[in-house]
């Protein structure tokens, strides 16, 4: 019997058994008993409450979740089996009004809670209104759930991972590539046989064709995790142009096909948007292009499209006179991973990428890649881009010189932090030389200190310190000026000049910013700028002199006797070292003359011995061109240094 | 011509130590730090490099910054366009994945890497040095 005669059979069972039944008096008694069957059957919990929330009938599958024994059920209320006592209220106020469904958490008799879904609706029983509740047990939902989640989470992550691994493996897969290449280059430049030659070449082709399919499979793996990012920098369309269409002439010249360029003198010369990114997708294009064209022409059209104040929509379109493009093979086009013709990929090579990427790079710029094509005849590529159009100035700006003497009128008491003994000297000395009064803290610590109990008009504050750094530090000070108010001019000093350095440092509290080593004039001209931008709360200020100035000298002389006796030691060292050195260079070791030269650089460093260290580090870059007589001049240069410092060192009588 | 290499992948050290020679006395530096200890030495004996071959990707400092802090120093010198270190910015990244936007001076001339003998001759000539 076929399955619809079936369904026909049973359902004329159904009609002709029940309608009629129905229809007769007891109607209202069958009912009942079907409910109660419902009621007693069903899987879900149902709970029947009155109008204050008293439980007056549970079924079977209730008294089994809650794990009390029917008249125990019958003496609870909604609010036994829930913690959260106002929203239990709430959500059976609107049971009783409206009609609800939620999720919430029930607890059983010993404690132990389970997650349901409770839908709950207000009915009349007899004269009094009533809640009936059906309780479904969702804990295998919720748990499915809760898998599912961390399942999404791990996956997440581990394609975070991925896209992570690659972009750090693309410095890291290159890096050789580029030495094989390096390397193959340079030996091709050496006298060889023709045979050797060949031989070369087609290592090197090899090498930039695999080279050419990691970058694409890193770009790709980058568009797909969404790290690529589009720049915005001017550039010069024209030469843009020319760049690219170098790269296939060669190439279209060896099969007789050739590339024809329009470029409409309606664009400026000069535009922002992505170089980069635009080259490679017109790369692209017309490599495609002469890959699928083997007679015929291939052009490359530019042309202005519409322009509107400071920009500018350009088309660029490729077309060639190739093997064209079928509609079926058309929705396979831009898909990852294939060519058009499975076969092809052998025959004329690539990953089959391109197409892809160019797609979404053009997208990621605001266009899109369309194609026409008819199979046998041609295919044309073309999208459109918006550009702004460049300005192409480069203004400078003239650095203003101070003029005048180099001696502060104001009366002014600074605080160095800086522990570098040799700076603290240095830098102490210039400030005296230029009038500033100055106290000096070893660490962030011992300023805070100082700051405490004492005025200071302004602080220079070195970046790298042991213990508490200069940044933590200028943190700390600003913290406690939110609370007692004023504000301390703070200049930070660093060890390098680094670009971006100055609005880092800025960001970070500090109100200037000056590297090692400066000129004392430098020192003048940040200082006093300071002060003239913060002076109003401080010209008041007069400072008297004390006994402690007097004190500070001392201890000034104290410090300065244990200081040379260290400079002294490292000097020795490095006197040591450079006998070693000169010796090492008659004999000619290059790796032992490397190592000590670096020796010697970290020791001068040390005791900011410049002249030494820049001596040490001639003599290595000597070394590592294999210059051992320049390394032998240098050294002799060297040991001229390391004399006149401690000549020095012996003067100022320490 | 006194020309400074700063690159921290032995091969490509080698490689355009060896290939530069030709043209000049190079100096061979490993990391950013190194690379403008150089320059600034260089400057103080009064003998400063016609060139500099920079890698981006360096330890202790990135060539961008070391590129950066060169020029600002040569601002500061007040030194003109003319007399500026001529650098070619050698990168394993392509153009766009580094922020190298630096104002077209033609003292400057970025190549990706593989770098072959032509492509460097091509940047020497574009900078006019030889």
């Amino acid at each position: 019997m076929s399955d619809i005669r079936k369904r026909r059979k049973l359902k004329k069972r159904i009609h002709g058994h029940t309608f009629p039944r129905l229809e007769e008096a007891g109607i209202a008694k069958e009912f009942a008993k079907v409910y109660e069957l419902f009621f007693k059957r069903a899987r879900d919990s149902i709970l029947v409450y009155d109008e204050g929330g008293n439980i007056i009938e549970a079924n079977d599958a209730a008294i089994k979740t809650y794990q009390y024994k029917k008249e125990e059920l019958l003496s609870r209320t909604i609010f036994d089996l829930r913690k959260d006592l106002d929203l239990t209220k709430l959500q059976f106020s609107r049971a009783l009004n409206e009609g609800i469904i939620f999720e919430t958490i029930h607890f059983r008799k010993d404690g132990s809670s389970l997650p349901v879904e409770v839908s709950s609706q207000s009915t009349n029983l007899g004269a009094k209104k009533v809640v009936v509740s059906i309780i479904r047990d969702i804990t295998s939902r919720k748990q499915a759930e809760m898998e599912t989640e961390r399942a999404v989470i791990a996956s997440k992550a581990a394609y975070e991972a991925k896209s992570e691994f690659l972009s750090n493996m693309s410095h890291e897969i290159r890096t050789p590539l580029n030495g094989i290449i390096g390397m193959i280059d340079l030996t091709m430049l050496t006298a060889l046989s023709q045979d050797q030659l060949d031989n070369l070449a087609t290592a090197k082709t090899c090498a930039n064709s695999l080279l050419n399919i990691i970058n694409d499979i890193l770009d790709f793996s980058k568009i797909e995790a969404q790290k690529l990012i589009i720049r915005s920098a001017e550039f010069n369309l024209k030469s843009l142009i020319d760049k690219t269409l170098k790269i296939h002439y060669h190439q279209a010249r060896g099969k007789g096909v050739k590339i024809n360029c329009s470029l409409s003198d309606q664009i400026p010369d000069m535009l922002w948007g992505d170089a980069h990114r635009l080259q490679q997708i017109l790369n692209n294009l017309l490599s495609n292009a002469v890959k699928f064209t083997d007679q015929g022409s291939i052009n490359l059209d530019i042309k202005a499209i519409h322009r509107l104040g400071d920009n500018i929509t350009i088309q660029f379109s490729v077309a060639d006179t190739g093997i064209g493009i079928s509609e079926l093979e058309m929705e396979k086009l831009f898909s990852s991973f294939s060519q058009v013709d499975g076969s092809t990929t052998r025959k004329v090579g690539g990953t089959g990428l391109g197409l892809v990427i160019s797609k979404q790079l053009v997208e990621l710029m605001g266009g899109r890649l369309l194609v026409e094509s008819k199979k046998g005849v041609g295919s044309v590529f073309y999208f459109d881009l918006k550009f702004k159009i460049g300005a192409a100035n480069n203004e400078k700006v003239e650095s203003l010189k101070h003029k005048g003497a180099y001696k502060t009128d104001r009366d002014v008491k600074v605080l160095l932090v800086e522990d570098n003994l040799v700076n603290q000297i240095v830098i102490g000395k210039m400030l005296a030389e230029l009038g500033y009064k100055y106290e000096v803290a070893d660490d962030g610590e011992q300023a805070l200190n100082l700051l405490a109990d004492n005025h200071y008009d302004l602080c220079l504050m070195d970046i790298q310190m042991p213990g508490l750094d200069g940044i933590t530090a200028v943190g700390r000070i600003r913290q406690n000026e939110q609370k007692r108010g004023g504000h301390l001019p703070i200049v930070a000093i660093t060890a390098h000049a680094l670009y971006g350095d100055r609005e880092r440092f800025i960001k970070k509290g500090m109100d200037e910013y000056i590297a090692k080593p400066f000129h004392y004039t430098e020192l003048f001209d940040i200082i006093e700028k300071l002060l003239d931008r913060f002076g109003d709360n401080q010209r008041s200020i007069q400072h008297v002199a004390t006994k402690e100035e007097a004190d500070t000298v001392s201890e000034l002389q104290d410090f300065l006797r244990d200081y040379a006796q260290e400079v002294k030691t490292v000097l020795d060292k490095i006197t040591k070292n450079s006998q070693v050195l000169n010796r090492q260079i008659g004999e000619g070791k290059l790796a032992e003359v490397e190592g000590l030269a670096q020796e010697i650089k970290t020791l001068a460093a040390l005791i900011s011995a410049d002249r030494i260290k820049a001596s040490a580090f001639r003599i290595q870059l000597a070394i590592r061109r294999g210059d051992l007589l320049e390394a032998g001049e240098l050294c002799a240069e060297l040991e001229e240094e390391i004399k006149k410092y401690v000549a020095i060192i012996n003067r100022r009588g320490v | 011509m006194k020309i400074l290499i700063a690159e921290d992948d032995l091969a490509s050290r080698k490689f355009l130590f060896k290939l530069l020679s030709k043209y000049g006395k190079c100096d061979l530096t490993i990391d950013g730090i190194e690379a403008m200890e150089a320059f600034a030495i260089a400057h103080d004996l009064g003998q400063p490099y016609d060139l500099l071959c920079l890698d981006i990707m360096m330890p202790k400092i990135d060539g961008l910054k070391v590129f950066k802090t060169i020029r600002e120093y040569e601002e500061k010198q007040g030194l003109d366009d003319t007399k500026k270190c001529k650098v070619i910015i050698t990168s394993a990244l392509s153009e766009s994945e580094v922020a190298f936007d630096s104002p077209g001076t033609g003292n400057e001339v970025y190549e990706t890497k593989p770098i072959d003998s032509s492509r460097i001759k091509e940047a020497l000539k574009k900078l006019k040095l030889i």
